[in-house]
């Protein structure tokens, strides 16, 4: 086996090829799988439809950065939210995901189509983070929504839900 | 396919994937949640998940919520309007005329009335929104003297609870004092016998912890009916066995029946608060599978007296999966008789005290398991407190007897690595002090732990700790701060080796992070070996 075979070659939405290290490609779950229904056919891209250059560019940092950790378990209780609860992010991962909300966007929606769980899941915990102790109005500002409900009914929603705590 | 930046479009906040929204909000805290879900109308069945995921009502929502919290909110006409919902909005309307909201009567009445209108208000709440019950996945309760009927019409819905408990704290108290209010096992029979005759009960339901006071085979048998997929099963309660009340006379006819129990094949752990003999024959039979991993049997007051060849014991003991045990005193020679036992990894025996200390140095306390690794030695807190000295004046303490069978118990239990042996339960507690003193002054057993370490030649390192025997001036100073004093015995080889070079051979494998504190020791890594190789080869009589 050569040292060459351990790249593979990615082609994103807007046509640029990327040759990428085989160890950082497989970081995605997607890529793995069709790397190993594709076999060794060599040179041959694998197409990205879903992803612009300057996402994938951005992801491939983060999966060198990680390329020599344990992958996660396929499938492991991911459908299961009610014990996940910790939102707590890497040093590293933080400070890499400090981008514009449309770049956060771009990247939760990428490594949930590239099937990365941990890239996933620090997109999704930044997106909890930056709702995290904001009033409605200041969520509402943030993500510009549109309020469609009446303060009536806001705030009988808020009362219901307090009913509830833990 | 174009994706959506290259059409130049900004993503909003909203078009993200219903899944990924979900994502987003599990990892919101509750009320972060909250704020979330008020926010706008696509948004509050997302941000709900989270709002809803667990229930917890305490005792104190019970007792100590304002009356007005209890109102039933009058502008559900609004509400309906909006979200085509409204189910049974009417009979609440009706059921909440009926609710007591002023009480001026006693504790007890309070305790039920308001147990009854904090439930009507849940399942109120749970109705508003038709996503509210598929999203419940934790319930916990904690009730008193009264079980409200309307836990039911809750449970009847929550499809995909996963964890629920249900628990009578005080309960003793409270049977005492108000001796006129029924049982609430009545109302926990009732309700699980009719949920059982549901057509599907809480399939999805794998934690289940429950207070049974009697009827336990009964409620064994209902709970097998409505929760089959159980993982995991804690029962709680202290049996009553000496109060005659009504509920033993009610459900005679049941208890009288052959109960035929079905296995729950799922079962993984199942944990007893309270063993008895009498729940044996029931125990078996609940678990019959391959699954089970962990088994807690606590039996502080010994009530369990398992024959020799005890068929719930010997079923156990054949378990191939199970790695985690506890057991009192009683079963000791079961377990050291019975084979099988193949994957046992952690044991806890809780000991009587009698019996721990007749024991001679030569009556096994180590039980031989093949693979057990961590062995905890409990007392239990209530053992007689008969004085073994007075009477056996030689009785060996049961460090020593450990010490002594050490050497022999590792042949038997290759893999044990460590014993402890927990001095808290010979702790006082506190405002008990007083009475305590005297015997633990008798008591020269209090703790010992055992570190084992193996090179890469196969020999082995022990490391014993136990702690001193203090008499009561020194004990005292230990009570004022003074730091505890452990006693050190070190095995090499099966040879005693001095401290000295332990202490050498902690020192070069450097610096650990215990717990909270970072200190030396009970650490070794290669350098610490070479260190004992060096000295070893210099000279042989420093051990």
């Amino acid at each position: 086996m050569s040292e060459k075979k351990q790249s593979v070659i990615l082609q994103t939405s807007d046509d640029e090829q990327f040759t990428v290290e085989k160890v950082v490609a497989e970081r995605s779950a997607m890529i793995k799988s069709m790397m190993e229904d594709l076999g060794d056919q060599e040179g041959q891209a694998i197409p990205l439809p879903n992803v612009s250059s300057s996402v994938l560019t951005k992801i491939l940092e983060y999966c060198d950065h990680h390329k020599n950790e344990p992958l996660p378990a396929p499938d492991a209780n991911d459908a299961d939210d009610s014990r996940r609860k910790t939102s707590e992010i890497g040093d590293w991962d933080a400070r890499w995901i400090q981008v514009d909300q449309e770049m956060l966007f771009e990247i939760i929606l990428a490594a949930n189509y590239l099937d990365i769980k941990p890239l996933l899941d620090v997109g999704c915990k930044t997106v909890a983070n930056m709702i995290k102790g904001k009033t409605p109005e200041e969520i509402r500002k943030l993500f510009n929504i549109t309020n469609d409900f009446t303060p009536e009914e806001e705030e009988q929603i808020r009362k219901e839900n307090e009913w509830a705590e833990e | 396919m174009t994706t959506l930046s290259e059409q130049n479009q900004v993503i909003n906040f909203l078009d993200l994937p219903r899944e990924i929204l979900l994502r987003i909000t599990s990892f919101l805290d509750f009320h972060s949640a909250v704020s979330f879900s008020t926010t706008c109308q696509a948004i509050q069945p997302i941000a709900e998940t989270r709002v809803w995921r667990e229930i917890h009502i305490k005792q104190n929502d019970i007792l100590g919520i304002p009356n007005d919290s209890l109102k039933i909110p009058n502008n559900s006409k609004r509400e309906s309007q909006i979200q085509q919902d409204g189910i049974g909005e009417d009979q609440e309307q009706e059921e909440n005329k009926n609710l007591p909201i002023s009480i001026s009567d006693t504790q007890n009445g309070i305790c039920s009335m308001r147990s009854e209108a904090v439930l009507l208000h849940l399942n109120h709440l749970l109705n508003k929104k038709k996503w509210r019950k598929i999203y419940v996945k934790s319930f916990k309760i904690e009730l008193r003297l009264k079980i409200p009927f309307q836990l039911l019409n809750i449970l009847k819905n929550l499809l995909n609870l996963k964890e629920l408990k249900i628990k009578f704290p005080n309960i003793m108290i409270d049977l005492l004092q108000f001796e006129k209010f029924p049982n609430p096992q009545i109302d926990l029979i009732e309700i699980l016998k009719n949920l059982s005759l549901e057509e599907k009960p809480l399939y999805n339901l794998e934690n289940l912890n429950i207070t049974i006071l009697k009827d336990w085979k009964f409620i064994i048998k209902l709970i097998t009916n409505c929760f089959p997929n159980l993982k995991n099963l804690n029962i709680n309660g202290k049996f009553l066995h000496i109060r005659n009340s009504i509920s033993t006379n009610y459900f005679y006819n049941y208890n009288n029946k052959n109960l035929l129990i079905k296995p729950l094949i799922n079962l993984k752990s199942l944990s007893i608060e309270e063993m008895n003999s009498t729940f044996g024959s029931t125990l078996e039979k609940l678990i019959n599978t391959s699954k089970l991993e962990i088994l807690n049997l606590k039996d502080e007051t010994m009530l369990w007296f398992p024959k020799e060849n005890d068929l719930f014991l010997n079923k156990i003991s054949k378990l191939k999966k199970l790695k985690k045990l506890k057991l009192s005193s009683n079963c000791f020679s079961n377990l050291c008789e019975l084979n099988g036992w193949n994957n046992l990894e952690e044991l806890t025996m809780i000991w009587s005290r009698n019996m721990i200390h007749s024991k001679d140095h030569n009556d096994i306390i180590i039980p031989p398991l093949p693979n057990l690794r961590k062995y905890y030695i409990e007392i239990s807190p209530y053992s007689s407190s008969y004085n073994p000295y007075q009477n056996k004046p030689n009785s060996p303490s049961m460090l020593s007897t450990l010490l002594y069978q050490l050497p022999n118990s590792l042949l038997n239990s290759p893999k044990l690595h460590t014993i402890y042996c927990s001095s808290q339960t010979l702790f006082p507690n506190e405002g008990e002090l007083q009475e305590e003193v005297i015997e633990w002054n008798n008591d020269n057993f209090q703790g010992i732990i055992i570190y084992s370490y193996i090179n890469e030649n196969g020999e082995e390192l022990i490391h014993c700790r136990s702690k001193n025997h203090y008499n009561n001036e020194d004990r005292l100073k230990q009570w004022m701060g003074n730091s505890s004093s452990w006693e050190e015995h070190i095995y090499y080889k099966s040879k005693p080796l001095s401290i000295r070079v332990l202490a050498g051979m902690y020192g070069i494998s450097g610096m650990t992070i215990t717990n909270t504190s970072p200190g030396r020791g009970l650490y070794m890594d290669k350098k610490g070996w070479d260190l004992l190789k060096t000295w070893e080869r210099q000279d042989e009589s420093w051990y």
